[in-house]
C-alpha cells in the first residue's frame, strides 16, 4: 500500500475510526498491530511473516536480556547477527549471487539456487535498526525490555513509519505506546499540514522532476554539464520524495496520537558535512551515530594501541559513513557514496572545521554554502549514478559541454528542476516570516489544487524504500 | 489551529470554484461529463491503404518485439504467404483492437490471417500503454464513440473516487492538459529565451534520450519497469482479466469478418520478480480458452532454440535471433497452422 493510493487512504479511515472507538489501550494497540500487519503483507503475505518471526526473536532475546542478565552479551550478539544476517541476505544476495554461482560453476558445483532473484523485503532496513535500538539499549541497561509482546510488535511494525521510517527509539515511541491515548482536537489539526505537503512534495515535486532524472541519469554517456544538471535535479527530487514521505507518515502516525521524530531540517543549508548529516535524514544519522560511531571512537581511545590524532579523528567517520553507504543499497556506487562522506567529514574536522561551525562573515559564510552544497549535488551525483564504471566514464573522459543538443537538454532539466521545487523555497520563506498566517493557507490551497492535477491513479514509490 | 483549517478550507473552495470555470471554459470541457478521455472523430487509413496496395493474405500484428523479432519478407518467402507486418513500437492489446476493428475489418482487401505477437500477459491487459503519448497513438486509429475502448482501456480500471471526479471536477478531468500544458511552459520558456524554440527543443531531447543512448542496464531496468505491469497479481488472474480485456471483442471481430486470428506467443528473457509459475498457469488458461473459440495458439513463450544471446535486450531479438525466429515462426506456422488450413502452399 503506497502513500499516495486511495486504497491506503480508505484503509487509514477505517483503522482510525475503528482506533477510536475502542476504550481500552490493549485493544487499540492490538488493532494497530493487526492494522500494521495488514499493510505490510498487502502485497505479500510472507513479507508479514519475516516481520513477525524476526520481531518475536527479539522480544524473546530482549526478555532473556532481563531474565538471566549473566548472559546479555550472548544474547545480544545473537540478535545482531540476526538482524544484520537477515538485512545482509536480502540486500545482498541478488548482488553477488550471481557472481557467486560463477565461482561455484568453475568448481563444478551446482549452483542454480543462487540465480533465482529473491524479492526484498519493504522497510527491512528501517525495522532493522529499531529493533537493533532496542536490543543494545536494553543490553546496555538503559532501556527496560517491555513485558508485552504486542506493545513491542506495535513499535517494530507501527505501520505509518514501517516502510521509510523516521527511525524511532524506543524510548521515544514505547512509552506513546504504553500510555493510555485519548483523541484530541490538536492531532487532526497538526497532522493535516503535514500530510499535505508530504502529498504536495510527493505528487507535484519529486514525481515532476523524476521523469527529467530517470531519463538524463539512463543515458550511457554524457557531458559533464548534462550530468551536473541532472545531479542537482536529483538533489531536489529526493529531498521532496523522502521528506515528502516523512511529512505523510509524521502526519499519520499524529492522527493515532503519537508524536514521531522530524527527519529533516534544512539539509541543504547545510555549512559542513557534519552539519548536513545532522539535519538529513536525522533519525538514521543519530542511529548511526549513537551505535556504531560513539562507540568505535571510544574503542580507538581505549585502545592500548596508540594511534596519530589524525587517524583517531577520521576512522570513526569513515568506518561509520561506509556503513551508511552500505545500508542504502547493495552496490558500489553506495559504498563510494558513504566512504565519499566519511572522507569529507574527517578532512572537514581535519580542518578544525565542525558541524556547529558558523561564520560571522557573510562571504565566508556564502563560499561555505556554496562549497557544501556542491559537494551535496555531487554526492547525489554518485548515488543515483547506475554504475561506477558509468560515473567514472564522465568524470573523466567526457567534456564539460560535448553538444548543443545536450547543453539545451541541460538547460530543460535545470529548468524543470528549479520550477517544480521553487515552492520548496516558498514555504521556506513562509515559514520565517511566521508560523501561522494567510499566506500559509493559501500557500496549502494552491498545494491542494495543484495535487488535484498532479495525482494520478498510478502510485509511484517513494524513493527510500528501496533502502 | 481551528482558524487555519476553516482559512485553508475557505481558500481551497474559492480557488475551486475559480478553477470550475475557468478550467471548464479553457479546454472546452461540460459538467457533469461522461468519465475518460475524449477521442475525435478522425480515423487513419494507414493500414487500410497499406492492405489495398499490398494485397496480403496474412497480417502481422504487434509492437516493437515484431519489429525486431519477425523479417515478413523471409516470412513470406519460407510459408509461401503474401505477409504484411503492421509493426508499431509501443502499441499493445488496445492498439491492436482498433486497428483490426477500424482498419483491417474495413478495408476492402481482408486478410485471411491476422496473427498477433504477444507476449505474457499483454493480451489481457486493456489498460496497458493508453495513456500519455500512447493515447495519442490510439487516437490516430479511434471513433469518436468506442465504448469497448472506454469501458475497458479507461472506466474499467478507475476507482469510485475517480469516476466522481472525473466526472464532477473539471480540475481533475483536465489534469493531463493542464499538466501537459504546465510541462510545456517549463520545458520551452528558458531555452526560447536563448533561441532555441519549440522545434529545436523537442529535436534535442529526441536525439539525446533515443534507445541507441540509453546505458544496457538502465535500458534493462526501465524495460522490466514498464513490463512489471503485466505480471501485478491481477493480471496473471486470467478469469478475471479476460472478459475485461479487448481479446473477446478481437475474436468476435475476426470471426464475423472471415479472418482468422492467431495468437503467437513471444519468448522473452524478462527475469524480473514476476512468478513464473503464475505465468505459465496464466498461459495454461489461455491456451484452453483460444481452444474453445477455435483460435489458432503457437506458444514460443519457453521455446529452447531462441537462446539468450539471440536477444539485445530482455524484449528484442538481435538481426541474427530474428532470422532464427522467422525460421521457426516459418516452421510453426506451416506445420500448425498453415498446413491444417490447406492454404498459402
Amino acid at each position: 500500500m503506497s502513500f499516495t493510493g486511495l486504497t491506503f487512504w480508505v484503509f487509514l479511515a477505517l483503522v482510525l475510526a475503528a482506533y477510536w472507538m475502542l476504550p481500552e489501550r490493549q485493544w487499540k494497540n492490538i488493532l494497530l498491530l493487526g492494522a500494521s500487519y495488514v499493510f505490510y503483507g498487502w502485497v505479500s503475505a510472507w513479507l508479514a511473516c519475516l516481520l513477525g518471526l524476526s520481531t518475536l526473536a527479539d522480544y524473546f532475546l530482549a526478555q532473556g536480556m532481563r531474565v538471566s542478565p549473566s548472559r546479555t552479551r550472548l544474547l545480544l550478539i545473537v540478535s545482531i547477527l540476526l538482524n544484520v544476517g537477515v538485512l545482509a541476505f536480502f540486500k545482498y544476495y541478488n548482488f553477488f549471487g550471481p557472481d557467486l554461482a560463477r565461482l561455484l560453476d568453475a568448481f563444478g558445483i551446482g549452483n542454480d539456487f543462487l540465480l533465482v532473484r529473491i524479492l526484498f523485503p519493504l522497510g527491512l532496513s528501517f525495522y532493522t535498526l529499531k529493533k537493533l535500538s532496542y536490543t543494545i539499549d536494553v543490553a546496555r541497561g538503559t532501556l527496560q525490555p517491555t513485558h508485552s509482546v504486542v506493545d513491542f510488535a506495535l513499535y517494530v511494525s507501527f505501520f505509518p513509519q514501517l516502510i521509510a521510517g523516521p527511525i524511532d527509539r524506543p524510548q521515544k515511541l514505547l512509552p506513546q505506546i504504553e500510555a493510555q491515548q485519548s483523541w484530541k482536537a490538536e492531532f487532526f489539526y497538526n497532522a493535516w499540514p503535514l500530510i499535505l505537503m508530504g502529498l504536495f512534495k510527493k505528487v507535484v515535486i519529486a514525481d515532476s522532476i523524476k521523469v527529467m532524472v530517470d531519463q538524463v541519469f539512463s543515458l550511457d554517456s554524457m557531458s559533464l554539464f548534462l550530468f551536473s544538471m541532472g545531479a542537482l535535479a536529483f538533489t531536489l527530487q529526493i529531498l521532496a520524495d523522502f521528506s515528502g514521505y516523512t511529512d505523510i507518515a509524521r502526519g499519520v502516525a499524529l492522527l493515532f496520537g503519537f508524536q514521531t521524530s522530524e527527519n529533516f531540517n534544512r539539509p541543504y543549508l547545510s555549512l559542513t558535512p557534519t552539519d548536513f548529516w545532522n539535519r538529513w535524514h536525522i533519525t538514521l544519522s543519530t542511529w548511526l551515530r549513537d551505535y556504531i560511531f560513539f562507540p568505535i571512537r571510544r574503542a580507538l581511545l581505549r585502545s592500548r594501541v596508540r594511534l596519530p590524532g589524525w587517524l583517531l579523528l577520521s576512522i570513526p567517520p569513515i568506518v561509520t559513513m561506509f556503513g551508511s553507504g552500505l545500508w542504502h543499497g547493495a552496490g558500489w556506487t553506495f559504498v563510494v557514496w558513504g566512504l565519499y562522506y566519511g572522507v569529507l567529514i574527517s578532512l572537514y574536522q581535519l580542518l578544525g572545521i565542525r558541524g556547529e561551525w558558523r561564520p560571522k562573515s557573510p562571504a565566508v559564510w556564502g563560499l561555505a554554502w556554496l562549497t557544501m552544497f556542491f559537494l551535496i549535488v555531487f554526492g547525489w551525483g554518485i548515488f543515483r549514478a547506475p554504475s561506477l564504471a558509468w560515473l567514472g566514464n564522465i568524470l573523466f573522459n567526457m567534456p564539460f559541454i560535448a553538444a548543443q543538443n545536450e547543453f539545451i537538454v541541460g538547460l530543460i532539466t535545470l529548468s524543470m528542476a528549479i520550477v517544480y521545487s521553487a515552492p520548496l523555497l516558498i514555504k521556506f520563506v513562509l515559514d520565517r516570516l511566521s508560523t501561522d498566517s494567510w499566506l500559509h493557507s493559501a500557500y496549502y490551497a494552491v498545494a491542494s489544487v495543484l495535487i488535484v492535477v498532479f495525482i494520478s491513479s498510478s502510485s509511484p514509490d517513494f524513493i527510500y524504500f528501496q533502502f | 489551529m481551528l482558524r487555519s483549517f476553516l482559512r485553508y478550507l475557505l481558500l481551497f473552495s474559492i480557488l475551486l470554484a475559480a478553477t470550475w470555470q475557468s478550467i471548464a471554459r479553457e479546454y472546452q470541457l461540460e459538467f457533469p461529463r461522461a468519465p475518460g478521455p475524449r477521442f475525435d472523430n478522425r480515423v487513419r487509413r494507414l493500414y487500410i491503404n497499406r492492405l489495398a496496395e499490398e494485397q496480403p493474405e496474412m497480417v502481422m500484428l504487434g509492437d516493437s518485439t515484431l519489429l525486431d523479432g519477425v523479417d515478413p519478407e523471409k516470412l513470406s518467402a519460407l510459408t509461401g504467404m503474401e505477409i504484411s507486418s503492421f509493426d508499431v513500437p509501443g502499441s499493445a492489446s488496445a492498439y491492436w483492437y482498433l486497428v483490426l476493428k477500424n482498419n483491417i475489418v474495413e478495408s476492402e482487401h481482408r486478410p485471411k490471417y491476422v496473427m498477433i505477437l504477444f507476449r505474457d500477459t499483454i493480451l489481457t491487459a486493456p489498460g496497458y500503454r493508453v495513456h500519455g503519448s500512447y493515447f495519442v497513438q490510439l487516437d490516430e486509429f479511434a471513433r469518436r464513440n468506442e465504448p469497448v475502448l472506454l469501458e475497458r482501456a479507461y472506466m474499467g480500471l478507475m476507482n469510485p473516487l475517480e469516476r466522481f471526479l472525473e466526472r464532477y471536477l473539471p480540475l481533475y478531468a483536465a489534469r493531463v492538459q493542464i499538466r501537459r500544458d504546465a510541462d510545456a511552459l517549463i520545458r520551452y520558456s528558458l531555452t526560447a529565451w536563448l533561441g532555441c524554440d519549440r522545434a529545436c527543443n523537442d529535436k534535442s531531447m529526441y536525439e539525446i534520450f533515443t534507445s541507441a543512448n540509453l546505458e544496457p542496464g538502465q535500458l534493462q531496468n526501465a524495460i522490466a519497469a514498464a513490463e512489471g505491469y503485466l505480471y501485478t497479481r491481477r493480471q496473471l488472474d486470467f478469469d478475471r482479466q479476460i472478459d475485461r480485456s479487448f481479446l473477446p471483442e478481437m475474436i468476435r471481430l475476426a470471426q464475423e469478418n472471415d479472418t482468422e486470428l492467431v495468437l503467437v506467443r513471444l519468448k522473452t528473457l524478462i527475469t524480473g520478480e514476476q512468478d513464473a509459475r503464475a505465468v505459465e498457469r496464466y498461459i495454461g488458461d489461455l491456451s484452453d480458452y483460444l481452444a474453445g473459440e477455435n483460435v489458432q495458439f503457437l506458444d514460443f513463450g519457453q521455446d529452447p532454440r531462441l537462446m539468450a544471446s539471440y536477444y539485445k535486450d530482455s524484449l528484442h531479438l538481435t538481426q541474427e535471433g530474428e532470422a532464427r525466429f522467422t525460421e521457426i515462426l516459418a516452421e510453426g506456422l506451416k506445420d500448425e497452422i498453415v498446413l491444417d488450413k490447406g492454404a498459402g502452399k
